[in-house]
């Protein structure tokens, strides 16, 4: 036992090696080039993460419909679609006011510009069809739009029936609202059969806030003078509401008090009261209102 | 602050690695070995949990590195006669750095061990690792560890007995005729 504990004792003695120092600071500087190549790396890492997730982020937010900025920054990014059909023009029919192509297509307008998310001026629309009556009339009939984006959308479809005046056939219908502004081109099936097409530009939607909305579009009335505006809300005030119009600085431009000129049963069962007042827009630019203390966002007229 | 530690533990523990290289290969040229090894710990780093000490580890590295080598080795000393003549002797122990006779005769008893034993007889014995940090750098049980260096002490001490070499009451190695003369 003994002998095994001296060997044990030889082997404790047996010398420990270490490296030449020259050898030594040869591997201390292959250990600081590596140090040195490996911060780099780690640098480089987080920047091409950060780009790969910005890219995956980016491809995740274009495959996504939740968003209206981000649908609209997909739609930005999609390429511009030519609308080839002609511009709608207003002609009259039996004195009434339509737009479309004479002598194939009108629809019967109060407001001659259809304005984006609104539901107001695209109800109750009166469609006159001009051609032969007996392809016309109680046949099936169908209202497509495409914009530049080409986003599509089915504005109404129904059956036509004979007609009340000059034109051929007729119907009366809603369109669905406009999903965003800009042109759009209007396309009129009936069986299936592209009976006629043409392209209108639809408004930016009428400037709101939490419980109020403009019924005069902006850009449809002149600068530089004061002009009659109506504005349409669930809230009942009698005294009237303090309506404030504010540049782009902020600053008071134009202001009233709007007050109460007729009240109106919605669909939904409740009243709609509309106020009425006036403000002047000094020139064409950008503009917020503040409505009873409630702020639009920036709009244009 | 790990790239520090790498530099930190190369001051504290190339000693170690080095003298386990040199028994453990035979050979005093490890200076690439020694290298190569706080190169792939480094590279390694994020796997070091903290479970074993970091020289353990490190001698794990080293002694992975020196199979790997080795293995790659056999591969070459299979084929290498269809390519050469002169086959140079590779991993021969440079006598000439370790001149202490004594010194050289145990070195070689070791290198007369079965690997294994060998590689506890250098752990244990000579780098005097605990049980249990062998047992980590050995994938085995302490109780295994144990056993084995107690039996490769006793193989040891029969190489050196058969080699004409006995061990002296102050642990030195002598011939035992140079002993009785």
């Amino acid at each position: 036992m003994k002998e095994m504990e001296r060997l044990q004792e030889s082997l404790k003695k047996l010398p420990k090696y270490s490296l030449k120092e020259e050898q030594r600071e040869e591997i201390i500087r292959a250990l600081k080039g590596e140090m040195k190549r490996k911060k780099g790396k780690l640098l480089l890492k987080p920047v091409f993460v950060f780009i790969l997730m910005c890219m995956t982020m980016f491809a995740l937010m274009l495959a996504s419909d939740s968003n209206s900025w981000l649908q609209e920054l997909k739609l930005s990014l999609q390429p511009q679609l030519a609308l080839n059909a002609p511009e709608a023009i207003i002609f009259k029919n039996n004195d009434y006011n339509v737009i479309g192509i004479k002598g194939k297509l009108g629809i019967l307008v109060t407001n001659e510009q259809f304005v984006a998310k609104d539901t107001r001026r695209g109800s109750k629309l009166m469609l006159y069809f001009w051609g032969d009556a007996s392809k016309l009339v109680d046949k099936h009939y169908r209202v497509e739009a495409v914009n530049r984006k080409n986003e599509k959308i089915t504005l109404s479809e129904g059956i036509l029936y004979a007609p009340l005046h000059n034109e051929d056939a007729h119907t009366l219908t809603s369109f669905t609202p406009f999903p965003m502004e800009g042109d759009w081109q209007l396309s009129f099936f009936v069986e299936d059969q592209l009976f006629e097409a043409f392209t209108i530009e639809v408004l930016p939607p009428f400037p709101e806030t939490k419980d109020y909305s403009l019924l005069s579009h902006p850009m449809e009335l002149a600068v530089d003078k004061e002009m009659e505006i109506i504005i349409e809300s669930t809230v009942e005030s009698e005294k009237g509401i303090e309506v404030k119009l504010l540049n782009k600085h902020g600053s008071v431009v134009s202001e009233d008090v709007f007050v109460r000129d007729g009240t109106f049963i919605a669909n939904s069962g409740g009243y709609i009261y509309h106020y009425q007042g006036q403000l002047e827009f000094p020139e064409r630019g950008t503009w917020r209102l503040v409505i009873d203390g409630e702020e639009t966002k920036p709009f244009e007229n | 602050m790990k790239n520090d530690t790498i530099e930190d533990w190369f001051q504290l523990y190339e000693r170690d690695i080095t003298s386990f290289l040199i028994y453990y290969t035979g050979s005093m040229d490890v200076e690439d070995l020694v290298q190569e090894t706080f190169l792939i710990a480094m590279r390694k780093m994020a796997l070091f949990k903290g479970q074993s000490h970091p020289k353990t580890w490190l001698i794990s590295i080293a002694r992975n590195r020196v199979i790997d080598k080795y293995r790659r080795r056999k591969l070459w000393e299979s084929i290498k006669h269809l390519v050469t003549r002169e086959p140079k002797l590779l991993n021969e122990l440079e006598e000439q750095t370790i001149n202490k006779q004594e010194v050289v005769q145990l070195y070689k008893a070791i290198h007369q061990l079965p690997p294994t034993s060998k590689e506890v007889v250098i752990l244990r014995g000579i780098l005097e690792l605990p049980s249990k940090e062998v047992s980590e750098i050995l994938n085995t049980n302490v109780n295994h560890v144990n056993v084995l260096f107690h039996r490769s002490l006793k193989r040891l001490r029969e190489i050196l007995v058969e080699e004409g070499f006995t061990n002296e009451g102050n642990g030195k190695i002598a011939r035992k005729s140079e002993k009785t003369s």
